[in-house]
């Protein structure tokens, strides 16, 4: 058994009983501490022929350790998470996304705040690859999501060298860092989907990346109109222990669940309604708000201090930072996903072939015919 | 010259590898910091004086 196709960096020897395997790979450091899929030549192999790239081709540097992550090293990954080979062209997407500067990925790698690399799937591919949308979307149970998930969380840790305690330096952890992929419910939202509000195209495929918390749940059994479930989420979102409290230039996540999202729409809101809704009611009073968390540390706006105690701080910078998607099934259940938010945002990239090209059908990677 | 607390020395020492920097110097302060008196900050800033001054000019100190 061989840990690496044939041809870049060389094949390691490796047992080639699965269970040998895993505790060799294990000592190794590659695991994320569940059982690994051997990546043997064949199989990573198996994986290229659903990419037009090159394997050595780098994406780029992927800190702490700033090693290349070349396609063939996001192949192995891949396989070593389980991935079926049609999910590597959105593996390869959400990896390149995550290297956006303007994602900060070192950071996002390296604080002691417990977020990870969220990954939204929009468009076409989402659904050909089957990376679920609706019902407990969020896991456990669906092949895709927690696949891709969790490879783009191993070439983090094994290219990266985001190890718990060595360049992943989060104080708890979260249970998100084993795998955080999903995609929009865009056939049950009454809104256009996600990415056309970020200028792709609606038959154009995106992952979406952010340095991200597992979602927080909002629910809301009750409102049947927008002003009372609006209030509920507000509410919910006005939190003092969220960085997205204290750091202006960020953005965060809204997941309208169906039905809420159906409430909003009957009555004639948009989601920009619901943007401005939030930006301006998801909001702590200044007297809270000072003197704790993350004040000092982060600058504080002189103004604050000139309005005085009764100043209402919102949970963003503009209404644009809040980010509505619809997301889950049937019930009453939304949630919102606080981000890490220093000098990190939300990136929305096309997933596409090696000449730059919309990737529209999973089956135009397939080299294997 | 690179400052972090005791639990932080092992990710620069990766990040300074990384980028291309295996010698940077890296002067390690003892954890935490934020729950610590000025005295107790004065006290551990005098005792890592040389160490940062011998840093800050490529030296190789004796430093505990």
């Amino acid at each position: 058994m061989t840990a690496n196709s044939e041809s870049f960096e060389g094949l390691l020897d490796a047992p080639d009983d699965i269970n040998a395997f895993n505790t060799w790979a294990d000592r190794q450091g590659w695991s994320d501490g569940l059982p690994l899929i051997p990546p043997s030549p064949e199989r990573v192999a198996r994986a290229l022929r659903f990419t037009d790239r090159e394997p050595d081709a780098i994406l780029g540097m992927v800190p702490p350790r700033w090693a290349d992550a070349t396609v063939e090293k996001i192949a192995v990954n891949a396989v070593m998470a389980g991935c079926r080979p049609e999910f590597l062209p959105i593996v390869i997407a959400a990896v390149e996304a995550l290297l956006l500067p303007s994602v900060n990925l070192f950071g996002q790698q390296a604080t002691t705040h417990p977020c990870t690399s969220m990954v939204m799937v929009n468009g076409p591919l989402a659904r050909q690859v089957g990376i679920h949308s609706g019902a407990g979307l969020f896991g456990p149970g669906f092949t895709a999501n927690a696949c891709i998930g969790r490879a783009v969380r191993l070439v983090l840790r094994n290219v990266g060298g985001a190890l718990p305690g060595e360049g992943d330096r989060s104080t708890q952890g979260s249970p998100a860092k084993f795998s955080f992929c999903f995609a929009e419910n865009e056939e049950e939202s009454p809104f256009p989907p996600f990415h056309t509000e970020r200028g792709f195209a609606a038959e154009d495929s995106t992952v979406t990346v952010a340095s991200a918390e597992a979602p927080h749940n909002i629910e809301d059994h009750v409102s049947a109109e927008p002003a009372g479930l609006m209030g509920t989420i507000a509410h919910s979102i006005a939190s003092i222990g969220s960085n997205n409290a204290y750091i202006r230039d960020s953005d965060f996540f809204v997941g309208l669940c169906p039905e809420h999202a159906r409430i909003l729409a009957n009555h004639g809101w948009r989601r920009r309604d619901v943007q401005e809704f939030i930006y301006e009611q998801a909001r702590i009073p200044y007297r809270t708000w000072r003197g704790r968390a993350l004040d000092g540390i982060v600058p504080q706006r002189r103004y604050m201090e000139a309005a005085g105690p009764d100043l209402m701080v919102p949970m963003c910078g503009t209404l644009e930072d809040v980010l509505v998607v619809v997301v889950g099934g049937a019930g009453l259940h939304s949630c919102w996903i606080p981000t890490w938010a220093n000098n990190s945002r939300a990136a929305t990239h096309l997933i596409r072939h090696a000449d730059g090209r919309p990737a529209r059908n999973i089956e135009d990677f397939d080299r294997s015919h | 010259m690179f400052f972090c607390t005791e639990p932080f020395e092992t990710m620069a020492r990766i990040e300074a590898q990384g980028m291309g920097l295996p010698e940077l110097p890296i002067v390690v302060v003892p954890h935490p910091l934020m729950t610590r008196t000025q005295a107790e900050l004065r006290e551990i800033a005098e005792a890592l004086l040389s160490e940062v001054v011998d840093a800050a000019l490529q030296r190789r100190g004796e430093h505990p």
